[in-house]
């Protein structure tokens, strides 16, 4: 069925992981590993990727999805997710993108918080042809305020509801957005940033996002228009606020573009 | 524990994840769960994945699966919900050999787990999770006793909204009452409960504080059911301290812990295959 993934194991027995793979209808122009983001962000943004795999798929850019450990449905709990067990995981993703697309370059599609470990992937790999970033956080102090200010609106929320127990802050459950954030990933997103480190001169630095969203400092950066109304998903426990709507398909067709001819402008 | 995948259906994006002790037989039916409105599979805040890797535990297999339009299940294909279900089903019996199911469902999840359960003579348990009740005057007696908790400047704020909405014609919030779900006709659910009572299916029916358009008191269960509701086949819980998407680790526990709980003493002794072969009404429906 055209669109269709197809899903299958990644990863060695203990920390396999879970992926799908959308094959392109003929040789795929180029290969894309979509890093998603994490927390709640994670499963809200799961059928809006999913689509943007499927379109990108059809128009010739192979994609492969991926659920980081611990997150989605690869293996793990919560809070052996980190940071910089995701890149380890991007780097599997990517050998087996490969494995499946032969030449063609590969190029990573990073989603929010997915940029962090993308980008340690990258600057280490200077195979990597292009990283997409879509809606960067530039940095992890700042994404950190944002989540604990959505997490304590969630809870307060609570008292709209006449029986609801009230919550306990982060500080006395560790949770965060309804997951699991030890001390651990805590501290490594609070000092996550970009550019964490230089990325080879051969990978195309892209962004997607809207205009609220300024430059990735001292990168010359590629960079796609978002419609305003569709970069509030983050903002809420809404799914219906990550459908892939009309207004997303010419940034998404101008992205399948640029990973087609490598080297073009956009 | 084991995860396998599991595709559903030829030429079509349908597959999903069958969750299973890595060692022995599976014990008892199969629980299948359904998403949580649009919610992909792995459920709120992974919940579906951490009640799957739980029930394996105890020896049970779980099936979590995308629902068309859901998640990885793309649209253009022309199977609708009920009838992903039942080729879910026709799966997991081929793959595992079970003939034997629950079906698990929160939200308009529930409504379906109930359709499915009703259409498909396989199914021996439903998990509903903020399923249909109806309002009915426990409802109405209870938002009045709310509303008369509230402090006087509470009653001016919502005064002063109520005419500004008058005045925008904005909706009433009494509107609310108006639920988007798909539900039988009213009075038709205790009919169809007493299909599946004289069928010997078990029911575990969960409402949370969470859903207070339409249910804020635990007598409205036996007021939307009957004297059925009484029925040693059917466990009711109302948990009004915990919101609809358990957003709580602590309440996603406590579910589980009691989802757990029901599946042992409502299938503890029930194997997963049917003595005979399968009687599938769904296939040939």
């Amino acid at each position: 069925m055209t669109g269709a993934p197809t899903p299958f194991w990644l990863g060695s027995p203990g920390r396999r992981l879970f992926a799908t793979w959308y094959a392109s209808p003929s040789a795929p122009r180029a290969t894309v590993v979509i890093c998603p983001p994490f927390f709640h962000e994670q499963f809200l943004s799961s059928r809006l990727f999913s689509l943007v795999a499927a379109r990108l798929a059809q128009a010739g850019i192979a994609c492969l999805r991926v659920d980081y450990y611990g997150t989605g449905d690869s293996e793990g709990n919560e809070a052996e997710f980190s940071i910089h067990g995701a890149r380890e995981d991007i780097a599997v993703a990517v050998a087996a993108a490969r494995a499946r697309s032969g030449n063609a370059p590969t190029a990573l599609l990073a989603v929010r918080g997915g940029g962090w470990p993308a980008w340690l992937f990258a600057a280490a790999d200077s195979s990597i042809s292009q990283l997409w970033i879509w809606q960067p956080i530039l940095s992890g102090s700042s994404y950190l305020a944002e989540l604990h200010r959505l997490d304590e609106a969630e809870r307060a929320l609570r008292a709209d509801y006449p029986f609801c127990r009230q919550l306990g802050s982060y500080r006395e459950d560790g949770q965060l957005v309804g997951y699991a954030c030890p001390d651990a990933l805590h501290s490594e997103i609070m000092a996550a940033k970009f550019p964490s480190q230089p990325l080879s001169g051969n990978t195309i630095l892209g962004v997607l996002a809207d205009d609220r969203i300024g430059e990735i400092p001292g990168h010359t950066t590629q960079r796609i228009e978002l419609p305003e109304s569709r970069t509030h998903w983050k903002d809420t426990l809404e799914v219906r606020a990550t459908f892939l709507t009309r207004d997303l398909h010419e940034p998404i067709d101008r992205l399948t573009a640029i990973l087609g001819t490598p080297r073009a402008v956009a | 524990m084991i995860d396998e995948i599991v595709h559903i259906a030829d030429n079509s994006s349908l597959f999903g994840l069958l969750t299973r002790p890595d060692a022995g037989p599976v014990r008892g039916p199969v629980l299948v769960v359904l998403n949580a409105g649009l919610i992909p599979r792995t459920g709120p805040f992974r919940l579906h994945v951490t009640l799957a890797r739980q029930m394996a535990r105890a020896g049970n297999a779980t099936f979590r699966f995308d629902l068309p339009g859901i998640g990885d299940t793309m649209l253009d294909s022309p199977i609708t919900s009920l009838p992903a279900v039942t080729l879910a089903l026709d799966a997991i019996e081929r793959h595992l050999g079970s003939t034997r199911f629950v079906i698990a469902g929160l939200c308009r999840g529930a409504d379906l787990a109930w359709k499915v359960a009703l259409h498909d003579q396989r199914v021996i348990g439903v998990l509903q999770i903020d399923g249909l009740a109806r309002a009915g005057p426990w409802f109405h007696l209870a938002q009045v006793r709310h509303h008369l908790r509230w402090p006087p400047t509470r009653w001016l704020t919502t005064a002063s909204r109520l005419v500004s909405r008058h005045l925008r014609r904005e909706p009433r919030p009494m509107e609310d009452l108006d639920i988007d779900r798909e539900w039988p006709a009213a009075g038709a659910e205790r009919t169809q409960l007493r299909e599946l009572l004289d069928r010997r299916v078990h029911i575990f029916s969960l409402f949370t504080g969470g859903i207070t358009n339409y249910f804020l008191d635990s007598r409205q269960f036996a007021s939307t059911y009957g004297k059925l509701a009484n029925d040693p086949a059917i466990r009711f819980a109302y948990w009004p301290e915990c919101d609809h998407i358990f957003f709580s680790e602590t309440d996603r526990a406590r579910m589980i812990g009691e989802v757990l709980d029901w599946y042992s003493a409502a299938f503890g002794q029930i194997e997963n295959t049917a003595p005979s072969a399968s009687t599938s009404m769904g296939a040939s429906a």
